[in-house]
């Protein structure tokens, strides 16, 4: 089994994905199916999506309703376990719901969810309105092996507090907190396991500027402190650009384009980033792009055009071959691109290494 | 442009009244706005932004209610107007779009029926006949129906004439909302956060279509958002709300560039900026208050860095800064 390593650091990437799909299956019901003949129809909700992640590093992953963003983050911390391709944590691959994990004191085949966690991006919905906030942060401890209700008690405070509130909210009830102190709730809780992963679901979309700053702010203090990596999914790109080292943009179940995020905003390569790109609203006018207004809508992942999903609505489509063909990934400069445009470039190599397996695989 | 102006809001208060007190949504705002020209309204969640939008058409439920002021619309005072009166205003005069497109369309009745409904409210196709009857004043009104529709960029409108809303991405059911506001042709039209709840190629793509509708028709529009990106962009001049009260107005490079509002400046430090790597957000510390128990003075005073005793004694009238109309109410300007 090849391992991903980079040919300069000998690093291993900290989340790997590779040739990751989800398709979800539409069946119709008993009677749509005899009387009307109707057929199960597939959502490629994620169509073969190849990603890695650094240690510490946030990655940007944006894109519109129905790319799949949310659908990824949910395969990647294993809520959805997916239809096709692998997934690496530090080069060891998941299997089930577990994965081989190494560290000082030597190795252990630990539950995914000890590693990799999620914050939603609903705070309304996503915390138990049946559960005080003292449960809601509480559960995960005890998966997390502190079995002493005083000892969690203790970790539960010192949580809240990390996150801006404190121990006179144990006994409160989700309802009785406003959005951003609801997306803190539920920041504490992703952090109780203690995990080196985190994937931030959309964690500020729907908190008010003021509000989005300050918790801006405290998931970035947080990365700092517990050394965490996040994959950061938003469709608000000022937010984006601000909190991403790199950016990998989606298109109908696609990674489209990929690389760090000053090259990816200053000069984009897809036509559907750029298009992306001269659409948000700009507050200095020196900044803002020519308008480029796409035509017609986000397509549906159900029906996917054959060959490069944003042929339909692509301004600079360069003829028949992406009408019939899917691009391959090119390395352009410092980004990767999936477009027909880039041919001339090389195509994207991953890093692997020669030697290919890890010497612990071998015990 | 004519010199009266189109809309005029004067000392506006809109109040709820609640168990622990009355919250006074909109408190004192004045606004002026000409024909053809764009403000915008901005501010985070109970501002009062809406309420404003909501009070122009007398949309207030009980038990909220205006409780002083005037609004003049081409020089007649809406708030004295009859119920009747009123319906001849909304929807032909005035209308109004709302954010989530899918809430307010109704999701029984085919999109064109919807846009219909309209023309046939306001008998702008005049029959002779009882309308049940009189085909030929039916077959006019689809004939605008469809090209209103066509106008607002819905593809195949004699297809789509039929289509229910959930068949409509949300891109389309806001210009089918569009279509509905526009096909009596008002003069003016409120809109109230219409693109949030979309993708921001779509957001381009419905606030073009605002622009060309301004341009060519020459409606004047008030635009409520959050999104200082989208104010700066779309707006001719802008407002910005706290608390009920309108606490900086101008044109919107001057409040935008040279934002003299603590309040203002806080909202633009607080916002990831585009072409600026490492510049740090600093968030406004605290929370919007309570609008039942608002201090004396000024709202923003616990939260403002420059805030001194004299900012909660009483009243803050507005001080005029930089050029055109530019005032903040703040005495940081007196």
């Amino acid at each position: 089994m090849s391992v991903m390593v980079d040919r300069n650091t000998q690093q291993v990437p900290l989340i790997e994905a590779r040739g990751v799909r989800k398709h979800f299956l539409l069946r119709p019901g008993f009677l749509a199916r005899t009387l009307a003949r109707a057929q199960t129809k597939i959502v490629r909700a994620v169509d073969g999506v190849d990603l890695h992640i650094w240690p510490g590093e946030t990655l940007g992953l944006v894109g519109e309703s129905g790319c799949g963003k949310t659908t990824l983050g949910r395969v990647l911390t294993r809520l959805y376990e997916p239809t096709a391709g692998e997934i690496y944590f530090e080069g060891h691959p998941l299997r089930g719901d577990k994965v081989m994990y190494v560290n000082g004191d030597g190795r252990e085949e630990v539950h995914f969810y000890r590693l990799a966690q999620i914050i939603f991006q609903n705070p309304y919905s996503s915390l138990n309105p049946r559960k005080t906030v003292r449960d809601i942060i509480g559960v995960p401890l005890r998966y997390r092996g502190i079995t002493d209700p005083l000892e969690r008690e203790e970790e539960i405070v010192r949580l809240l507090r990390r996150v801006g509130l404190n121990e006179r909210h144990l006994d409160a009830y989700p309802h009785q907190f406003s959005g951003g102190q609801r997306q803190r709730i539920g920041i504490a809780r992703a952090l109780a396991m203690r995990p080196k992963f985190i994937v931030a679901d959309e964690p500020v979309s729907s908190l008010d500027v003021s509000i989005q700053a300050q918790v801006i702010n405290l998931l970035e203090e947080l990365q700092e402190e517990y050394n965490l990596t996040y994959l950061f999914i938003a469709h608000d790109l000022s937010v984006i650009y601000y909190i991403s080292d790199r950016v990998a943009v989606m298109y109908l179940g696609h990674i489209v384009e990929e690389g760090p995020t000053d090259a990816l905003f200053e000069s984009p390569k897809h036509p559907y980033t750029q298009a992306l790109l001269a659409a948000i609203p700009r507050v200095n006018k020196k900044a803002r792009r020519e308008r480029i207004i796409l035509r017609g809508n986000v397509p549906s992942p159900i029906d996917p055009p054959k060959g490069c999903p944003f042929h339909p609505r692509c301004f600079a489509k360069k003829g028949r071959i992406c009408e019939e063909e899917y691009p391959p990934t090119f390395q352009v400069g410092e980004q990767r691109v999936a477009c027909w445009l880039y041919d001339q470039y090389p195509v994207a190599q991953p890093r692997y290494t020669t030697t290919g397996t890890r010497e612990e695989d071998h015990d | 442009m004519s010199d009266t102006p189109l809309l005029e809001i004067k000392n506006l208060t809109t109040i709820y009244p609640t168990k622990r007190g009355n919250v006074r949504a909109v408190d004192g705002v004045d606004l002026t706005l000409h024909e053809g020209e764009i403000l915008g309204i901005v501010g985070e969640s109970g501002c009062g932004k809406s309420t404003v939008l909501l009070s122009i058409l007398r949309l207030i439920r009980k038990p909220g209610r205006i409780a002083n002021g005037h609004i003049l619309f081409k020089g007649r005072d809406l708030l004295t107007l009859s119920g009747r009166e009123m319906r001849e205003i909304r929807g032909k005069e005035i209308a109004m779009i709302f954010q989530d497109p899918l809430s307010t369309l109704n999701p029984a009745f085919p999109v064109g029926e919807q846009i219909r409904e309209s023309l046939r409210l306001h008998h702008i196709v005049n029959g002779r006949l009882p309308w049940p009857l009189d085909r030929a004043a039916r077959s006019k009104e689809k004939e605008i129906v469809l090209k209103i529709m066509e106008e607002v960029g819905i593809p195949s409108p004699m297809d789509r004439y039929r289509s229910y809303p959930h068949q409509f991405s949300g891109g389309m059911q806001q210009r089918a909302l569009i279509a509905i506001a526009l096909v009596c042709g008002p003069s003016l039209l409120l809109a109230d956060e219409p693109t949030t709840a979309l993708d921001v190629t779509i957001q381009a793509q419905i606030l073009d279509l605002m622009r060309r509708i301004n341009q060519e028709r020459g409606t004047a529009i008030i635009l409520v958002t959050h999104d200082l990106g989208v104010a700066a962009e779309f707006c001719d001049s802008i407002a910005v709300m706290y608390a009920g009260r309108i606490v900086e107005q101008g044109p919107v490079d001057q409040v935008i560039g040279n934002p003299q509002h603590p309040y203002t400046q806080g909202l633009l430090e607080s916002r990831p900026r585009l072409g600026e790597r490492g510049r740090r957000i600093h968030p406004i510390p605290g929370n919007v208050p309570d609008l039942v128990d608002l201090p004396e003075g000024c709202a923003f005073a616990p939260r403002c860095p420059y805030a001194r005793p004299e900012c909660t004694e009483g009243p803050i009238p507005f001080y005029p800064v930089g050029e055109n109309g530019h005032v903040a109410r703040c005495i940081l300007h007196a």
